[in-house]
């Protein structure tokens, strides 16, 4: 599931990873970020951290409580909030940095076929 | 004891309590001096006490020889003080008049030179001598030196003020008596035949002329000749009458009834006549001291410390009449004392500054209480050179910490700060400190909101840079990942398309990269494009430039869709529904004024209506209420030949009737603090731009959970 406000990172992520054989689910907020997950259960999610209704971290949350082992990656321009989060110890398995480099996304997909 | 003997024994006495007095205490040669003058007036005490008191002649003689021993000293001994006092140079008749001293004395040794055995019996008691034509040369001489020391001490008060001026009169008109009583004693040597009570006038000068040398702080002379005359004559009262009427009736025992009740109602009414008289003598003292208490509870109000310090100054000046009042201010920044105020001639006198190292600093801060000039050691009195003799200093201080001081110039009619004037400033000066302490906490408010008020606008200037930078990132983010895609494609491409790969499927597969790579094309322009907007956006709004304001022609649309695009970005807002902006009307007038403000005026106000909305969605609508409303920001732009108005009008939640005064204040807001725009700045600089900076008008209507509008006013630009 790729998760972000911006059309054209959906489209473009969404475009890389169907090559790579997996299907994949966009949306732009947070609110059907969550109702997505629980329809499809994807096995990797990529969410950026500041999307509309819902917030990235509040979305990771809320899967948390569905599925404490779904694998979440966020998606940031920012370096300092990327570093606050990891101060935070919130429970992500990654980071992935705007201008995000479709390599990175591909390495992280087929690290977890 | 004869009368005379008795005044003799009293000026011994007296003029050795003062030699006492004046050797323990005295600190400087001025007071030497007076010691031995004092030492003079001893010996006439001791000599008239014996010839006063001779049963014989030639022990009378000897009482009158020792008088004059005594007596030739006084006039050199008081020239003498009188210069050093001054502070004038007169060695050689200061020599002249010791030398004639001291030659009497030595004339003594040979009987008849001075005084001749020739005597008369006076007035049933005193024996008296002729004296001879050196005596009388003496004399002379005597004579000629008080003429000179009066001279001296005229001159000396009519150039000065203050304490040095009281002085001088105190020592004029107590020496006056002095030796108009040591003359009469003289009288029945020339053949006037006056009893000599005037003998104790030697003593009564001796007193004053002391008390006026030593004490620091003086009283006005008026106001001490008028209490030693009512004392005189109240006592007098009180001790003649019962004493005469025991005399004449011979009932000592009602005398002594008298006397007693006399004795206790004698202190008030020696207190109720003395009051009495002073509320005339000090009439002006009084006034000024009573309008300066009454000023000073006022200075508490007063929370500019510029006028504050000035309007302090002023009063004294006016009041009291000095030459000048200065008002220093600690500045624990700089280390120094900073002259603030200045009223009057103090200018070439008073310093700008003085540093905490000053000597005079270092003293002041070791005073808590008023003190005159004269306090001062020499060294302090040095330090500040000869010009600056100022007349009172006021230290104020508020726990401890000196705050500043104010300097004082003597006062115009020369007489002295008194005890009253001291206690009438020290109450000035305590409630000085506290305004000083009022105004400075002021001033750092002040200081502290402007700060935040600057900090506050960067923030707000960040506000609005943040959204467009995330909108920069946005954009470059979508290039790189249209241009990685076309290398993923290109990629994929050669690795799938072998040497073998031809013909119809070849070119199928050809097609489709093309097509795709066009579509990332496409995409790539459309951003590039998109960024370009966005630049020259910034550009417009031009949110980092110099001060000033730039008038300028543009459309109101421009700027009004500009703040709409910032806005959604800000708010996240994808669907327009939501931020709903309609030009109602006037959509191409074009406006006159300065573009950042006018944008930032218009941005702040949009922001408040789609916040009022969302505040109404969110918070007071319910269920169908919420699902039916339809969000409303309308805009008009009315133009006539003068000005031009923009309608802001919301249908938002409103402003409350209790809010309404202070919706333009800063930091005034009811957004809840959770929410990042909730710094209450925004309606404050929108006043502030239009009104303050484009002498237009801003003004809104709004009800309770009807909505808001905001009406703007601005000049048009003045046809040539």
């Amino acid at each position: 599931m790729i998760v972000d406000d911006e059309e054209d990172v959906c489209q473009a992520l969404a475009k890389v990873i169907q090559r790579k054989g997996f299907e994949v689910v966009t949306c732009g907020d947070g609110e059907t970020a969550l109702e997505m997950f629980k329809t499809h259960r994807p096995d990797i999610t990529f969410l950026d951290l500041y999307i509309p209704k819902l917030k990235g971290w509040q979305v990771l949350e809320e899967i948390r409580k569905i599925d404490s082992g779904a694998k979440v990656y966020f998606v940031t321009g920012s370096h300092d909030d990327a570093e606050k989060l990891k101060g935070k110890n919130v429970p992500v398995n990654g980071y992935v940095l705007k201008p995000i480099d479709l390599s990175e996304i591909v390495k992280i997909v087929e690290e977890n076929r | 004891m004869t009368l005379f003997a008795l005044s003799g024994l009293f000026i011994a006495v007296t003029a050795l309590t003062l030699i006492l007095i004046l050797v323990i205490y005295g600190r400087k040669r001025l007071h030497l001096i007076w010691a031995f003058f004092n030492l003079s007036v001893f010996t006439w005490g001791i000599g008239t006490f014996v010839a006063g008191n001779a049963t014989t002649p030639q022990l009378a003689l000897f009482g009158w020889q020792l008088s004059l021993m005594g007596g030739v000293f006084i006039a050199p001994s008081f020239y003498h003080t009188v210069c050093t006092f001054c502070g004038i140079e007169r060695r050689k008749l200061i020599i002249f008049g010791y030398s004639i001293g001291i030659i009497t004395e030595i004339l003594f040794i040979f009987k008849k030179v001075i005084l001749l055995d020739n005597w008369t019996f006076l007035f049933n008691s005193i024996y008296y001598f002729k004296g001879t034509i050196f005596y009388f040369v003496i004399m002379l001489c005597w004579g000629g030196i008080v003429a000179l020391s009066y001279l001296e001490l005229f001159r000396f008060q009519k150039i000065n003020k203050g304490r040095q001026y009281m002085q001088a009169l105190y020592l004029g008109y107590s020496a006056l008596f002095g030796f108009i009583g040591g003359a009469s004693a003289h009288l029945p040597s020339v053949g006037l035949n006056i009893y000599p009570y005037g003998n104790f006038g030697v003593a009564i000068y001796a007193i004053i002329g002391t008390y006026a040398i030593l004490r620091l702080h003086l009283l006005d002379i008026k106001v001490a000749f008028t209490r030693a005359g009512i004392f005189l004559c109240v006592y007098a009262f009180i001790l003649g009458f019962p004493f005469y009427f025991g005399y004449k009736t011979n009932l000592w025992i009602w005398s002594t009834v008298f006397m007693a009740i006399l004795a206790t109602v004698g202190p008030l009414i020696y207190n109720f006549l003395t009051r009495k008289a002073e509320n005339v003598i000090l009439a002006e003292q009084k006034r000024y001291q009573a309008f300066l208490l009454k000023a000073s509870d006022g200075m508490v109000h007063e929370p500019d410390m510029d006028k504050l310090l000035n309007l302090t100054v002023y009063l004294i000046k006016r009041a009291v009449r000095t030459d000048y009042a200065a008002a220093y201010l600690n500045d624990a920044g700089e280390n120094k004392y900073v002259l603030k105020a200045l009223r009057g001639s103090g200018r070439q006198v008073v310093p700008p500054e003085f540093s905490y190292d000053h000597p005079f600093i270092k003293y002041l801060e070791t005073r808590e209480e008023p003190f005159i000039y004269e306090e001062m050691p020499d060294n302090i009195r040095d330090s500040l050179g000869n010009d600056v003799k100022f007349g009172l200093v006021v230290p104020s201080i508020i726990k401890g910490s000196y705050l500043g001081f104010l300097i004082m110039g003597q006062k115009k009619n020369r007489t002295l700060f008194t005890e009253d004037d001291i206690k009438t400033f020290k109450i000035l000066s305590n409630n000085a400190s506290m305004a000083v302490v009022n105004c400075l906490q002021t001033d750092r408010i002040k200081k502290d909101q402007e700060i935040l008020l600057n900090s506050e606008k960067l923030a707000l200037i960040g506000g609005m840079a943040a959204g467009t930078a995330h909108q920069f990132n946005n954009r470059l983010n979508a290039f790189v990942l249209a241009a990685n895609s076309i290398q993923m494609l290109i990629e994929d491409f050669l690795a799938e398309t072998g040497e073998g790969l031809i013909g119809k499927e070849f070119m199928h597969k050809l097609h489709k990269l093309f097509d795709d790579i066009n579509e990332f094309l496409e995409k790539i322009i459309w951003n590039v494009r998109r960024t370009e907007e966005i630049i020259r956006g910034v550009m417009n709004v031009s949110l980092f430039r110099a001060e000033g304001i730039t008038m300028s022609e543009f459309k109101i649309a421009e700027l009004i869709d500009q703040a709409a695009r910032m806005l959604r970005e800000k708010h996240k807002i994808k669907d327009e529904d939501e931020l709903p902006i309609t030009i109602v009307s006037g959509k191409d007038e074009i406006i006159y004024g300065d573009r950042l403000l006018i944008f930032e005026s218009i941005y702040n106000t949009i922001d408040n209506s789609y916040e009022a909305i969302e505040e109404k969605i969110l918070y007071k609508l319910e269920g169908d209420e919420r699902k039916n409303f339809k969000p409303e920001i309308k805009i008009r732009v009315i133009q006539d030949d003068t000005e031009t108005k923009i309608e802001v009008a919301d249908n938002g939640v409103g402003i409350k009737d209790e809010n309404r005064k202070r919706v333009f204040a800063p930091f005034y807001t009811t957004k809840p603090s959770s929410k990042a725009s909730g710094s209450g700045i925004g309606t404050y600089f929108v006043k502030r731009n239009i009104e303050e900076f484009h002498k237009g008008k801003v003004w809104f209507e709004s009800e309770d959970m009807k909505g808001t509008t905001f009406y703007f006013v601005l000049p048009r630009k003045a046809k040539a």
